[in-house]
């Protein structure tokens, strides 16, 4: 399973311990990028950048090669630095993009279902992170999603089938509310969330009312499983080329 | 114009004298070190940089003016313009395509013929887009002036140099300091000054044609003749510099081999439609004199006459909306011009550098803001456009000629997606029309301009004399 790991490297962010542990049994991709206003030239940001980057872009990388993870890298300077994410995930085929957030650990996932889940990728992602190891996995549903969201039951079985052993899922039903609530009260509890792209694009999810709110709440990554229908979006590199 | 000499560069096949090659991918640039550079402005980008920057000018600023020296014959003005715009917008594409990079005009004709054509190029690009920035400016500030008159204000001294110079440098400190992306409210505004004038000149048209049955100002279309007609081109062709912005942000550009094409041409080809509609308008609704007296702001009062007061207002702001917005774009793209002369080691590498703080490139915005601030302080309107227009030409007209060479020499990597159509006579009219178009204007605009040509060999002399851009050279 391949994913997109966007680094803001000259930020200074950088890879806690736990998402480096989280991801040692996956294909990494680090997407280093630097997001410059639109006065200045990708190219003229490069020009001066360049070195400090792939410095600390390198210094991403080790963290996952040290916890196992195949590694690749890319450097990227940009204007847009949501088309920036969503063009690599779609070049590199990316199975997921995980947004960072300070974790230590990487024993528990939350697995929120969101409108538009596709359980086989879901429960393909869950099963590369947590089914040869002893990392546990709970389903998390809540009534008031909107949506056509699925039953707990079925995402169980999915994440089962996929190779999960049942003893380690859990399925959480929450009585009221919607699940963006639900990830905001309980999400603090797990060390890490795997959700599917909820709407149309990922840009949406990754910067929209989900991450902000996960972001506030100070809690781990956030796995974000994408859905077939990107790599058809509106913007597609098939022309020119 | 100096040649590069044959065969001195270190192959024939790299098509930059730095030592970086680059892939062209739909939306993102690959240096050779694998570095991605995204491009990130789109179709709709492109033309609102174009015609956002050029309706500034044609639109709200030069009716008056072109009617008062040429008469209802302004809108032939006007259509030359366009023809050769439209001559130089094509070559330029089919280059675009082939080295989509910052710089434009400035990059193709240092690598096609060398380091010296390439500095006088590149530091006309740079100042071109000074003189234009100033004069877009001092338009601002007539309809600024033009606002607080309306609304009852009216100082004893002329307003409007005043407010010019002010908004000049909150312009340039916004483009220091802000960081916030602004494309889309560039997207938003030009779209909102299309639908406006759309509407009015529709309108307008329909009026002169007699349809709502007023009578229209009796006058014959040349009055002064063939020669003033052939002046007013010269002096109104600042309308027409905006596809030159698009080129400087080449390298921003998605699917540069098709969206450069279209966006150049296709904003050539909808403000040259625009301008001869709005000349024709203002000539049908006022004799070609009084349009003269207007000055500046004679759309204001043409809107007025034809449509009343929510006319002229509606015009009033998108006079204001398209002249700041013009400004604005000229003096980004003018620091790209710097940045491209930085990058080439024709200008110290200071000039390129990034802010830390901020992100943007201040000292080349400040290379293109301070002096337009030092010359909205001169003041002269029709001067400050003529000279714009002279360097813009010189380098229209280089890189026709860049083109032909190009195309004779045909190296490995010049493999453009979009060509010019009738080659070598589209390129060679469109270099001898640029060229012609600088004996039209006024003797002082020429002496400008040839001391600023004359400053940019010294320079080149002085510094840049051991720099090779012609690698490209076979």
């Amino acid at each position: 399973m391949r994913v997109l790991v966007p680094v803001r490297v000259l930020r200074g962010e950088s890879v806690p311990p736990g998402v480096a542990e989280l991801l040692a049994p996956t294909d990494v991709v680090v997407l280093g990028y630097h997001v410059l206003p639109e006065q200045t030239p990708p190219e003229q940001g490069r020009d001066q950048f360049e070195e400090r980057a792939t410095a600390a872009l390198e210094d991403a990388a080790d963290a996952f090669r040290e916890a196992g993870a195949s590694v690749e890298t890319v450097l990227a300077f940009t204007n847009d630095g949501d088309a920036t994410v969503d063009r690599t995930a779609a070049e590199r085929d990316a199975d997921a993009v995980v947004h960072l957030n300070p974790a230590t650990d990487a024993d528990d996932l939350l697995v929120p279902l969101v409108a538009g889940t596709d359980l086989d990728r879901l429960s393909g992602v869950v099963a590369a992170l947590a089914a040869d190891r002893d990392v546990s996995v709970t389903t998390l549903t809540a009534p008031e999603t909107p949506g056509d969201v699925p039953s707990a039951s079925d995402a169980a079985g999915a994440i089962r089938d996929a190779g999960v052993p049942a003893g380690r899922i859990t399925t959480l039903e929450r009585e009221t509310g919607g699940v963006v609530d639900a990830v905001a009260d309980i999400g603090r509890e797990y060390d890490a969330v795997v959700v599917s792209e909820p709407t149309p694009t990922l840009r949406e999810f990754l910067f929209g009312e989900l991450e902000d709110r996960i972001a506030a709440e100070g809690l781990g990554p956030v796995v974000v499983v994408r859905s077939p229908s990107d790599e058809s979006g509106d913007d597609a590199p098939d022309e020119g080329a | 114009m100096a040649r590069a000499e044959g065969g001195s560069g270190p192959g024939p096949d790299q098509p930059v004298a730095a030592e970086t090659d680059y892939t062209d991918e739909a939306d993102v640039t690959v240096t050779e070190e694998g570095t991605q550079l995204e491009r990130s402005i789109g179709l709709a980008g492109a033309l609102s940089i174009g015609v956002g920057t050029m309706i500034g000018a044609g639109i709200f600023v030069f009716p008056g003016i072109a009617a008062g020296e040429a008469g209802p014959a302004a809108a032939a003005s006007f259509a030359i313009g366009a023809v050769v715009a439209l001559l130089v917008a094509l070559p330029t594409s089919e280059l675009a395509t082939a080295m989509p990079r910052s710089g434009g005009g400035y990059y193709f004709v240092s690598r096609a013929l060398g380091t010296l054509a390439g500095a006088v190029v590149g530091i006309g690009l740079w100042l071109g887009l000074v003189f234009a920035s100033a004069f877009y400016l001092l338009g601002f500030g007539s309809y600024a002036a033009e606002l607080l008159a309306s609304a009852g204000a009216v100082p004893r001294f002329d307003p409007g140099p005043p407010l010019a110079l002010a908004f000049g440098a909150v312009l340039t400190g916004v483009s220091v300091t802000g960081t916030e992306n602004t494309a889309k409210l560039q997207n938003v505004v030009v779209g909102l000054l299309l639908g406006i004038l759309v509407l009015f000149l529709s309108y307008g048209g329909l009026d002169a044609l007699g349809v709502f049955g007023r009578e229209t100002a009796p006058e014959t279309f040349a009055p002064f003749g063939l020669a003033p007609i052939l002046t007013t081109s010269a002096l109104v062709f600042t309308s027409y510099l905006g596809f030159a912005q698009v080129a400087t942000v080449a390298g921003e550009i998605k699917k540069p081999r098709r969206n450069l094409p279209l966006g150049m041409v296709g904003s050539v080809l909808a403000v040259g439609f625009l301008y001869v509609v709005a000349v024709l308008v203002a000539t049908s609704a006022f004799p070609s004199a009084e349009l003269g007296a207007f000055g500046e702001t004679a759309m204001v009062n043409v809107a007025r006459a034809l449509v009343g007061p929510v006319g002229a207002y509606a015009i009033l702001v998108a006079g204001l909306l398209a002249t700041v917005s013009s400004a604005n774009a000229s003096i980004l793209s003018s620091s790209r011009a710097v940045y491209a002369l930085s990058r080439d080691a024709l200008l110290p590498s200071r000039a390129g550098r990034v802010n830390l703080r901020y992100g943007t490139p201040h000292v080349a915005l400040g290379m293109a803001g301070v002096p337009v601030l030092a010359l909205v302080a001169l003041g002269r309107v029709e001067v400050l456009a003529e000279v714009a227009s002279f360097l813009h030409l010189v380098m229209y007209g280089l890189v026709c000629v860049a083109l032909v060479v190009l195309r004779r020499r045909d190296p490995d990597w010049y493999d453009p997606d979009f060509r010019v159509p009738g080659h070598p006579v589209v390129p060679l009219v469109g270099a001898a029309a640029s060229f012609a178009m600088l004996l039209f204007m006024q003797p002082l605009s020429q002496a400008v301009g040839v001391a600023l040509m004359l400053a940019a060999v010294a320079w080149y002399g002085y510094y840049a004399r051991d720099v090779d851009l012609s690698g490209v050279s076979a």
